[in-house]
């Protein structure tokens, strides 16, 4: 699919890489860009990845595109785009949905180039984004083996947060083997939600699951986790991974290979 | 504050984490600092201290940790341990040194006020001057004075010596011209830095001098038969001739107005003089004659009026007693009075050369005088005054009458004017001196002393010098001083139409500008510098009362900066400023008051920043600030002695789980978690980790204390020209006390041959010694090491500091609205809004039952800071077992000496340069 022009012109560039969809692209930077302003784009060899704290630096977002998932990806040595996300959605909007979208960036490092390519080929733009240079802390996300871990559609996650948000702003999320409850308890009043495992799978993707190793009970702000459920577009499932004293991991997976979108959420103490 | 550079070597372990990570969590708090930063830190836009800043600054701070629900203890430093007196003599020195220097900064910005008054002075006079410029057909010769002023100033400004060796030439010997005169220099400094607090009281004297002016003016109008020719609108036709004093009559007449009436005639006698001497002013000869005429008159004029004074004088004490009490006189003069008692039991033998004498001594002086008075005749005084204007005059004795000074004895005043008789012209010009200061004296009780008494000083330097460089010649230049004044004489009449004191002090009071006085001062440096070659001695003394008076009269201004006056007048440029004022274009005067109005800001600028250190810490704002801690219900402990021990030995034990302070001995006493920067208004805090410093960087709190031995710390002085590389890679050659002391023998050794070898084999148990000899043999040439270390006493001091070992645990309280409501209006008078306003997020972030974390403290950060001496990383390696190779800058790193082969040298010196480039990127690749 490469022509032999690009590919020519692609030795200038130290990273290059394309994507078929540009819609994944512009649903990752819609499910971020209220948490994070200006973030640090990774590439290395592996492939595309983006970690960054929120402002109050109360939850994380990691984000990992596999070099396999690309149409095409090219990374000669490691660079690191310093982009601000506000502006990077800006030249997203003019990418067609089913646009397929490369990323270029050279030895400098001033600069990034969006090239987005309608299905038919007959439509071409290009679009050039200058780069910021962010300082941004890096943190060491161990690897953890959770004490309950669920699964549900992403629409329902979207759908409790959104409605328990207006009851107060702090959720009490307790798993125990039969259900998973959010509890709210707020100026105007309670609420609650269960959810009990589905005993029925008849579509996976509204199957809930439950594994656990032990019953957690922990509360989190509802504010940060309606700012996940923007993510609900990227996958049909989302799943949460709670440990006692540890935050709150909620993943939306890009299919198989792909890659993923991770939030983290410290939790409250009492 | 702690040790030395100690901050800078441990950052690289420090980790920057939120402010959140000291959320929940018990901390001491090091407070002994606080009060001097908050002294410092906090001004206004002025430099002023915000009112009770003290307590503010504790507030806010309690505030950020109660809403982090920390909870605190506050420790507060005790005693001092004797090993720190001496760094605290040493801050205690720089605060003195603050404060002198505040004060010549506040000198500096009342000149320069001064100057800037002036020049607007000068300004809105143009007009006047254009006006009179046509009139005065002299400008190049006031030129010519301008130019010799300056140079006069100059030379009498640098030092009173030129002018006493001089004097020594023509007499001999005078030590206690000398003397005096340095009595005066230093006075004039004295007075000159004085106390803002007298200006008020100077203020308030003369105030009451207005009053009494005032009163002596219906006393005028009350015995206006005993001066029938006295008018105030047109005096130039009726005050009486010099010939027709009639001491009675004088002697019946209020002592306020007999010095106006005085004044009067001497003005009178000044213009007659000015006319004459135009007439005359191509002819030299005529012209010095003229001269002596004027000077003979002037002298006789002055001699009747002291007569009449005397004569007042005895009858009514010369009415100044009334004066003489006011309360807000001020005398710094004691030097003087010291020599005038040594002198008092011969004050007549001794006239030759002390400007001195007692008072008793003056009735049968007075006598002498107006006996010799007649004696003289005009015409034997002109032979002599051609032969030597300087040696011809018997010098007249008048003035005031002994009751006066013994009047004013508990007042430790003595001004007495002393008849001197003989005919050395030092002797005559140290007589008109003690005239001066006499009259002086008496202003002095009115007015503000010191600024009067510098004038005279003033008058006098340039009258010495005069007599000196003038001599014979002279002539010439009294002739322009002359002129000059009589210019300086129609400016005033141009003024006003009235006569000349009259309207010279009206115009004062109109415009109750302080500057007017200075310019009068000049004016009268004038009149005194024209006197000094044909008027002496007489003359003077009335004259400088005159204008004295005039000053002292219309000044219902600031003193102090009167005081300043004389200053500004030393200063060269201003003079000549002050001086061809007259004569400059407008763009040249623009530019002055643009100059001026830079430098006050510069200065004021100044100011304030010296002031910011100049300000102490009181018991009072100790307590004070107690008792808002009992308010917010934050335990308090005083340490007894330094409280960063107590702070360590709590963490120690447990009873917090960090310290916080700004002080790195805290590592030194035993603490394992210092939290720093706490309070800055940044995102972050910098936590340290004694486990981290000894992991990472190898310093356990034994190698710590001989670090600060090193580098010096509160307690010692360390060794000047060690910093922290050249320490760690002391220490590391030598990490205990004993081998220290090998260390010290090594560096006071003299070794002449610095290629002196040691050997470097590695299999030498001495390696690590005798390399860091081989490297450090040139160095140690620059090292002042002091006889006492390795002090063993600071080490007993770091590992045993005084603490209190009552290790009760202590409970935070919920702040208390109501008091602290209370409180806030008492100190900062807010209202209940504004107290509400600010604690209320406090409580609910306080009261609110489940607080939110930070992602920080699941997930590590990496480091902020990275070393960056390769020296430094080197010996740290050495130190330290296990070297996080996260502290340094990616393969940019030399191998450490043992171990590493060549070839992993190579690799790495082939990388490093790739590397260099990447080192950024690098780093972040290796988190994600």
């Amino acid at each position: 699919m490469v022509s032999k022009e690009e590919q020519n012109l692609a030795t200038t560039f130290q990273f290059e890489a394309r994507l078929t969809q540009a819609s994944l692209i512009k649903k990752i930077l819609e499910a971020i860009k209220d948490l994070v302003t200006d973030a640090n784009f990774d590439c290395s060899a592996e492939g595309l990845s983006l970690q960054a704290m929120d402002s109050s630096h109360v939850s994380l977002v990691s984000m990992v595109l596999h070099a396999q998932g690309f149409e095409m990806f090219r990374c000669q040595r490691a660079v690191s785009l310093g982009i601000n996300l506000a502006s990077l959605t800006k030249i997203l909007k003019c990418a067609g949905n089913d646009d397929s979208i490369t990323l270029r960036a050279d030895d400098k490092g001033d600069k990034a180039e969006f090239v987005f390519e309608s299905q038919t080929q007959d439509r071409l733009s290009e679009f050039e984004l200058k780069l910021m240079d962010i300082d941004s802390e890096h943190l060491g996300i161990p690897d953890t083996k959770y004490s309950a871990v669920v699964e549900m559609p992403s629409s329902e996650y979207r759908r409790i947060c959104s409605d328990l948000g207006v009851m107060g702003d702090t959720v009490r999320i307790s798993v125990s083997k039969e259900s998973v409850k959010f509890q709210v308890d707020g100026d105007i009043g309670k609420g609650s939600v269960c959810l009990h495992p589905s005993s029925v799978v008849d579509k996976p993707t509204e199957v809930v699951k439950i594994s656990l190793e032990e019953p957690v009970d922990m509360i989190f702000s509802i504010r940060y986790l309606n700012f996940f459920a923007k993510a609900a577009p990227l996958s049909d499932t989302v799943t949460l991974s709670l440990s006692k004293d540890f935050p709150l991991q909620v993943e939306f997976k890009f299919g198989e290979q792909m890659g993923y979108l991770r939030y983290y959420l410290a939790p409250k103490i009492d | 504050m702690g040790v030395k550079g100690l901050w800078e070597l441990v950052a690289p372990v420090g980790r920057r984490v939120s402010m959140d990570t000291v959320a929940n969590k018990t901390l001491a708090v090091d407070v002994s600092i606080w009060l001097t930063q908050f002294l410092y830190a906090m001004r206004d836009s002025d430099g002023e201290l915000i009112r009770n800043a003290h307590l503010l600054g504790v507030l806010r701070r309690c505030c950020k940790l109660i809403f982090y629900n920390v909870k605190p203890i506050f420790v507060f430093d005790g005693a001092t341990p004797q090993l720190k007196r001496r760094t605290l003599s040493l801050r205690r020195s720089q605060r003195n040194k603050q404060k002198l220097r505040l004060r010549r900064i506040a000198e500096k910005i009342v000149l320069n006020e001064l100057k800037l008054k002036k020049l607007k002075e000068k300004k809105a006079k143009e007009p006047e001057e254009a006006e009179e410029s046509s009139v005065t057909s002299h400008i190049d010769s006031s030129n010519l004075y301008d130019q010799y002023m300056d140079r006069v100033l100059k030379e009498s400004l640098k030092s009173n010596k030129p002018d006493s060796e001089g004097n020594d030439d023509q007499i001999g010997e005078q030590p206690d011209t000398n003397e005096s005169d340095s009595n005066f220099e230093q006075q004039i400094t004295d007075s000159v830095g004085g106390d803002a607090d007298d200006s008020e009281t100077k203020i308030k004297g003369s105030e009451q001098l207005e009053e009494n002016r005032d009163e002596g003016e219906g006393q005028v109008s009350d015995s206006m038969q005993s001066v029938d020719s006295y008018s105030s609108e047109n005096e130039e036709y009726e005050v009486p001739d010099i010939s027709q004093i009639n001491p009675e009559a004088f002697a019946s007449m209020p002592p306020e107005m007999f010095e106006e009436i005085v004044s009067k005639i001497r003005n009178r006698e000044r213009r007659i003089h000015r006319e004459e001497f135009l007439k005359v002013e191509n002819d030299p000869t005529d012209f010095s004659q003229k001269q002596l005429d004027g000077f003979l008159r002037l002298s006789l004029t002055k001699r009747e009026v002291m007569k009449a004074r005397a004569a007042a004088g005895s009858q009514l004490g010369f009415g100044r007693r009334r004066i003489a009490s006011d309360p807000g006189k001020k005398y710094s003069l004691t030097r003087i009075d010291d020599s005038m008692a040594e002198n008092g039991d011969g004050p007549e033998l001794n006239g030759s050369g002390d400007p001195n004498f007692l008072g008793e001594n003056n009735n049968n002086k007075v006598d002498e005088g107006l006996e010799w008075t007649k004696l003289v005749s005009p015409t034997e005084k002109q032979e002599m005054h051609s032969l030597n204007p300087w040696k011809t005059e018997l010098e007249p004795s008048m003035t005031c009458s002994g009751d006066f000074s013994e009047e004013n004895a508990e007042e430790d005043i003595q001004w007495v004017a002393c008849p001197l008789e003989t005919d050395d012209s030092l002797t005559q010009q140290e007589s008109t001196w003690n005239e001066q200061r006499s009259t002086m004296g008496i202003q002095h009780q009115g007015n503000s002393s010191s600024c009067d008494f510098t004038t005279s000083l003033k008058e006098d330097n340039t009258e010495e010098d005069d007599s000196l460089t003038m001599d014979f010649q002279s002539a010439i230049y009294s002739s322009l001083l002359q002129e000059k004044e009589h210019s300086k004489q129609e400016n005033e009449s141009v003024q006003s139409p009235q006569n000349v004191a009259d309207s010279v002090s009206k115009v004062d009071i109109l415009n109750s500008v302080d500057t007017k006085e200075d310019f009068k001062m000049i004016e009268e440096r004038n009149d005194q510098g024209s006197d000094n070659e044909h008027t002496l001695d007489s003359e003077k003394g009335i004259r400088s009362q005159v204008c004295e008076e005039n000053i002292s009269y219309s000044s219902p201004t600031n003193t102090t900066e009167s005081h300043l006056e004389e200053q500004f007048l030393n200063e060269e440029e201003l003079n000549t400023g002050a001086f061809n004022d007259v004569i400059l274009p407008d763009e040249k005067l623009e530019d002055l008051f643009q100059k001026f109005e830079k430098e006050r800001k510069d200065l004021n600028k100044e100011f304030a920043h010296a002031k910011s250190g100049s300000d102490i810490i009181s018991d009072e704002m100790l307590e004070e600030i107690r008792s808002l801690l009992r308010i917010l219900g934050i335990p308090y402990i005083q340490a007894p002695m330094e409280a960063e021990a107590q702070c360590a030995y709590f963490n120690q034990v447990g009873l917090v789980e960090g310290v916080v302070t700004e002080d790195s001995d805290a590592f030194l006493f035993g603490a394992r978690t210092v939290f720093r920067n706490i309070f800055e208004d940044k995102k972050y805090v910098e936590q340290y980790e004694m486990d981290d410093i000894e992991r990472y960087l190898g310093f356990d709190r034994e190698k710590l204390i001989l670090l600060s031995l090193l580098l010096g710390s509160d307690y010692t002085q360390g060794i000047h020209g060690v910093g922290v590389v050249n320490a760690t890679e002391i220490i590391r050659a030598f990490p205990t006390f004993e081998e220290l002391q090998e260390f010290a023998q090594w560096a006071n050794q003299l070794t002449l041959d610095d290629e002196s070898y040691y050997s470097c084999n590695p299999e030498d148990p001495n390696f690590v010694k005798n390399e860091f000899f081989q490297k450090h043999r040139k160095m140690k040439r620059n090292w002042v090491i002091h006889d006492s270390f390795p002090n063993k006493h600071v080490i007993d001091a770091y590992h045993h500091p005084m603490v209190d070992t009552n290790a009760i645990e202590f409970r935070c309280q919920r702040p208390n609205i109501g008091q602290l409501v209370e409180f806030c209006r008492a100190k900062f008078g807010w209202d209940s809004e504004k107290v509400k306003k600010l604690i209320l997020p406090v409580l609910k972030a306080y009261d609110a039952n489940a607080s939110q974390t930070r992602i920080e403290h699941y997930f590590h950060p990496m480091r902020f800071a990275k070393i960056k001496s390769k020296r430094l990383e080197s010996a740290l390696r050495g130190i330290s077992r296990t070297v996080d190779e996260e502290m340094f800058f990616p393969n940019t790193t030399l191998p450490v000496v043992k171990g590493d082969d060549e070839n992993t040298f190579a690799e790495a010196e082939e990388t490093k340069k790739k590397n260099k480039k990447r080192r950024k990127r690098t780093r972040r690749d290796k988190v994600s």
